[in-house]
């Protein structure tokens, strides 16, 4: 067992600290979604001119031709450095690597992952959340390619994308996960139409997206027609990944605010330091369960369905973090217990999004501990 | 090195660990033994023992396979073992609740002897001469005025820290409880010298102390899986309604909930395992007294609910889910357990933010 750095990745650590350092910007994220969304491109494009963008794709597709380790680091260090949030660019460039042709690669990759051309994901609709297989946006072939018609809700910067990876049902046939197919869809395309939805905490970033009788071409399919249930796990396993470390050390810096915020009381009162301790061990749990997965990607082992125990881990530990926030910045009088409850509010969406807890419960019940007798076994 | 399983397996793993060949090859011994040795017919027995002589025995057979001497050098007829090997033998000795002291003594008593550089009592211990470390009424350890012997087993020798870190090792006859965990009992010393505090402890001790949390970590990691394993096979079988309860959803999420709490479990335990040999002593501190405040309240959770699938048999005599849960709860208030520990990492963080600030 090994749970420290090798003397490679120390010295990538080391080079990628130094680089952030001159590079990240010192001002916060604006509040205001449109220059919001500028912010986090120019950190993209900033991200893409130091060389470190896809670092561990293949070098013929710009990646860094790096492994899981070094996608960590990248994770840990942006999230200890309070780095801005990441447009959902690299999980799906990896998408398109993975299941893309020759062709789609060469004509999306290099403008993606310069974030010269922003893509969004388009999975979840009204009718059709948790269990995402329900649905109903169909695409028919035509002589030339396809037409989609149908809604998506929840897609995150769906507003300022120029691309989305849509998954739209092909074929009612056969069991409702066979007839799902993955598109790459040019959000400009006459017949799309966007609108805001603002969350609980005033946070405007998530879109829906209307598709009426949206016409694209052949080489819109992403894989071949039925391929969509196959793309969209995928998709979500890429959309993880290695981020459990970034989340662990993004987690651990908001603490140190909390710390700083709870101040002298801390020192004194027995009560806070334990309720203190108790987001402490839990922030050390996760860092050590992430490093032990860590080391499992390290040693080529395939994340399969016991990955939800990470997320259901992940998402205690932020939802414990919050609320012991909320237990301890007890001055109504402060605008920074605004500021933590509005993180608390939308501490709630970590439950629900990315696969709820009780669909990630199912996942485990039915996949790792084959309970359920019916139902079909990998 | 892995195994690459992406299902649980009957002894209920779901995740492996990125273990090194030799660690993995330990792990799969380790558990062959035990579960084929420490069965539910030994348990009886050992639970009928008045006298301690079956747990004795068990622990002889222990330094025969020099397990008792994990942690103590070559050079002195031990293992030399690491901090991580230990916890794999711990986990798999609670994993099937073997009725030995295996972290009082091959870990606790060994650290505490090592520390103070006590190659005589270190001989002793690998070739298997029973040693308990002493703890005061609130199984807080090291205190001014012990008395309770932790894991008593016949004439073992006790071990207290004396003056200048300096070991003492007496022999006591002591008054045997009934106790919380019969198969881990506890025994009143009334004779006992204080335990030196005045002194500053020295890191060595410091670092003992972080191997016996990472030891009682990694037990209550074995807990916590065996404990899940059995509900889950007993959920597949158990027919109400006509169709196993493994079918129905409430069923199911508790398993999966126990899951998460074993597998979070294991990870922090071998992250304080690894930690305690190869970290800083703060940074070892830390991290073990993390590893309380989680394991302790997770094993526990895990034994309680896998007693609830059990139904009606988790909660007889009969059954072995009740020495689980004995177990558990002895293991989650050693050396104060995790309330303590939550506020002992409370105050770390608290003062380092302060220094950070002023």
């Amino acid at each position: 067992m090994n749970l420290r750095d090798t003397p490679e990745q120390a010295q990538f650590r080391e080079r990628l600290r130094t680089w952030l350092i001159t590079n990240l910007p010192a001002e916060p994220e604006p509040g205001h979604l449109a220059e919001r969304f500028s912010f986090m491109v120019a950190w993209q494009q900033a991200l893409y001119a130091g060389g470190w963008t896809a670092l561990s794709w293949p070098k013929e597709y710009g990646g860094q031709g790096l492994g899981p380790a070094e996608e960590a680091i990248f994770n840990e260090e942006l999230g200890a450095a309070g780095a801005p949030t990441s447009l959902p660019l690299s999980y799906l460039g990896r998408v398109l690597l993975s299941h893309g042709t020759e062709e789609q690669r060469a004509a999306y990759l290099p403008d993606l992952l310069a974030a010269r051309v922003i893509w969004c994901q388009g999975f979840s609709e009204p009718d059709a959340g948790s269990d995402l297989a329900a649905l109903t946006t169909r695409a028919t072939p035509v002589a030339d390619g396809w037409v989609l018609s149908g809604r998506k809700l929840w897609t995150s910067f769906g507003a300022f994308a120029d691309m989305c990876l849509l998954l739209a049902r092909t074929s009612k046939e056969g069991r409702k996960h066979e007839g799902l197919s993955a598109f790459l869809m040019p959000m400009d395309a006459p017949g799309v139409t966007v609108r805001g939805v603002v969350m609980a905490n005033g946070d405007d970033e998530f879109a829906e997206i209307f598709i009426d009788d949206v016409h694209v071409q052949s080489s819109a399919l992403l894989g071949a027609a039925g391929d969509g249930w196959e793309i969209a796990q995928s998709t979500i396993s890429f959309e993880r990944g290695a981020l459990d470390l970034g989340y662990g050390a993004k987690f651990a810096r908001m603490f140190g605010e909390l710390l700083d915020e709870v101040g002298e009381r801390a020192l004194h009162d027995v009560s806070v330091q334990r309720r203190l301790g108790e987001v402490a061990a839990l922030l050390e749990v996760l860092h050590m369960h992430s490093l032990r997965r860590l080391g499992l990607r390290i040693a080529e082992h395939t994340p399969g369905p016991e990955s939800s125990v990470d997320k259901l881990l992940m998402t205690m530990v932020e939802q414990n973090l919050l609320a012991a926030a909320m237990d301890l910045c007890d001055d109504h009088a402060s605008e920074l217990r605004t500021r933590w409850f509005d993180r608390y509010v939308y501490g709630r969406a970590g439950s629900i999004y990315g696969g709820s807890s009780q669909i990630q419960r199912n996942i485990l019940a039915s996949r790792v501990l084959g309970l359920g007798a019916r139902k079909v076994r990998k | 090195m892995h195994t690459g399983r992406d299902r649980i397996s009957p002894d209920g793993e779901a995740m492996p660990f990125a273990f090194e060949e030799h660690e993995r090859l330990l792990e799969e011994a380790a558990r062959h033994y035990a579960s084929s040795v420490y069965g539910h017919a030994f348990l009886r027995a050992a639970l009928d023992d008045k006298d301690g002589r079956v747990r004795a025995e068990s622990w002889s057979r222990l330094a025969g396979l020099g397990w008792t001497g994990i942690l103590v050098s070559e050079r002195l007829g031990g293992g030399g073992g690491s901090v991580v090997d230990a916890c794999i033998l711990a986990e798999a000795l609670a994993g099937s609740m073997a009725p030995v002291p295996f972290v009082a003594t091959a870990m606790g008593a060994a650290s505490v002897l090592t520390a103070c550089d006590d190659d005589e009592g270190l001989i002793a211990l690998a070739a298997g001469r029973p040693m308990c470390l002493t703890l005061d009424s609130r199984l807080i350890w090291p205190s001014t005025q012990p008395n309770l012997a932790w894991d008593w087993l016949p004439d073992a020798e006790i071990i207290q820290l004396g003056p200048e870190n300096a070991v003492r090792r007496t022999q006591a006859v002591p008054t045997q409880l009934r106790g919380p965990d019969p198969l881990h009992p506890l025994a009143v010393i009334d004779d006992l010298l204080p335990n030196d505090r005045t002194s500053a402890q020295s890191e060595a001790v410091r670092r003992a102390l972080v191997v016996v949390r990472a030891g009682l970590a990694a037990s209550a990691s074995g807990l916590a899986r065996t404990a899940l394993a059995e509900a889950v096979s007993y959920a597949r079988v158990r027919e109400q309604y006509g169709r196993p309860i493994a079918e129905f959803q409430a069923v199911q999420h508790i398993c999966a909930d126990m899951l998460v709490d074993a597998e979070a479990t294991r990870s922090i335990a071998f992250g304080a395992a690894w930690a305690a040999e190869n970290e800083g002593i703060d940074e070892a501190e830390r991290v073990a007294a993390a590893a309380t405040a989680w394991c302790g309240p997770a094993a526990i959770r895990v034994v309680e609910s896998s007693i609830q699938v059990l139904g009606g048999i988790g909660v007889t005599w009969e059954n072995d889910a009740h020495l689980r849960l004995r177990h558990a709860q002895l293991l989650g208030r050693l050396l104060g357990g995790a309330a303590d520990a939550q506020k002992e990492l409370g105050r770390r963080r608290a003062s380092a933010a302060e220094k950070a600030s002023s």
